[in-house]
């Protein structure tokens, strides 16, 4: 969508359009909703965050200023206030480590895997089946190893990692979003790769 | 530190924070990278070490969940002005992101030990009425004048 479209779209959200707003919230909520994924742990909250972003957007559209920032940035700005609101309040209110959050996690998954009865029906599966799930669960461990790695890192090196790698802004956008200087968004990111691949390297 | 030093060391600093995908290097110094790139077989190690970490982030996948028809509609059923509540939550994360900014810290810092040091000199220092005791002090430290 060109940033011309988009200040149009806005302006006629300002104005109580629905049309331009679900056109908007369909170009932007995936985004949002992956990046809150991304810094958070809990699936719900993260969507919780998305859809009180986009709220933000039809409450607030008239504070969006396009000559300054794409509307992606501006969104982005409003999830990682949340998100970092969320985070600090939880730090503050129950000192528990990620990834004893992570492990309660897959407790959960575990749990849910047992109730459905598939544990009995993984053992009778044939061979063939068994090695293909032998190669996607290293798969998965690779994943998941890399998801702990991630989640590991301090948040505004997690935080500065996730804008440019997965939601694809630029320096300066990240800059603006995190409210730092480019300077600075290019050190977290330098640190960020560092600890993730030094943490990689630890569990290989 | 000669120009071809500097340039070397900016390519590795770039290829540490963005990665090997040059897409996302800064757009004004992509081609004098690339060139630093063809130059030096360390930088392309160095390429090749983040390519593969590239890979590794690249499989990370998070799927969104939410149906933005089903989003949109719900909002849009909220009134677009703000209420008495949310007003309040503005100013208050107004004044988080300012206190999340670093540049009050020093300042604040500097102006609580000045504080400090005013306090501690006004209620722990007496003025002295008794010159000849300090002189006498100033005399044993420094040697009394012949």
């Amino acid at each position: 969508m060109k940033a011309g479209e988009e200040a149009q779209l806005v302006a006629l959200v300002t104005q109580g359009d629905s049309r331009a707003f679900a056109e908007l919230v369909q170009h932007h909520l995936p985004a949002i909703e992956t990046y809150a994924r991304r810094i958070l742990v809990d699936e719900s909250l993260a969507q919780d965050i998305a859809q009180d972003t986009l709220l933000v957007l039809w409450q607030r559209s008239a504070e969006f200023q396009p000559e300054k920032a794409r509307l992606t940035t501006w969104l982005h700005r409003v999830a990682h206030n949340r998100c970092i609101d969320f985070l600090r309040r939880q730090k503050r209110e129950t000192p528990i480590a990620l990834h004893e959050i992570v492990a309660r996690q897959e407790g959960t998954a575990n749990t849910v895997c047992q109730v459905s009865g598939e544990v009995s029906e993984i053992a009778s599966l044939p061979l063939q089946a068994s090695a293909i799930s032998e190669a996607s669960s290293a798969s998965d461990a690779r994943i998941s190893s890399l998801d702990a790695a991630l989640r590991q890192l301090p948040e505004s090196q997690r935080t500065a990692l996730v804008l440019t790698y997965y939601q694809n802004l630029s320096n300066r956008e990240v800059a603006t979003v995190i409210n730092a200087s480019t300077r600075a968004v290019e050190s977290l990111l330098c640190r960020a790769r560092s600890n993730l691949k030094k943490q990689l390297e630890s569990q290989q | 530190m000669s120009p071809e030093q500097k340039l070397y060391e900016r390519a590795f600093e770039i290829i540490e924070a963005y990665g090997a995908d040059r897409a996302r290097w800064p757009e004004q110094e992509r081609s004098a990278i690339e060139q630093a790139i063809v130059k030096s077989p360390k930088l392309q190690a160095h390429l090749q070490v983040h390519a593969a970490l590239d890979a590794s982030l690249k499989s990370l996948e998070v799927r969104p969940r939410l149906s933005p028809e089903i989003v949109a509609q719900q909002i849009v059923a909220h009134p677009q002005r703000i209420t008495r509540a949310q007003w309040l939550q503005l100013q208050l994360e107004g004044l988080t992101e300012w206190t999340a900014a670093a540049f009050w810290k020093p300042v604040f810092a500097a102006s609580f030990v000045f504080l400090i040091g005013v306090g501690a000199g006004t209620v722990a220092l007496e003025p002295v009425e008794d010159w000849s005791q300090a002189e006498h002090l100033s005399f044993a430290l420094i040697g009394e004048e012949q």
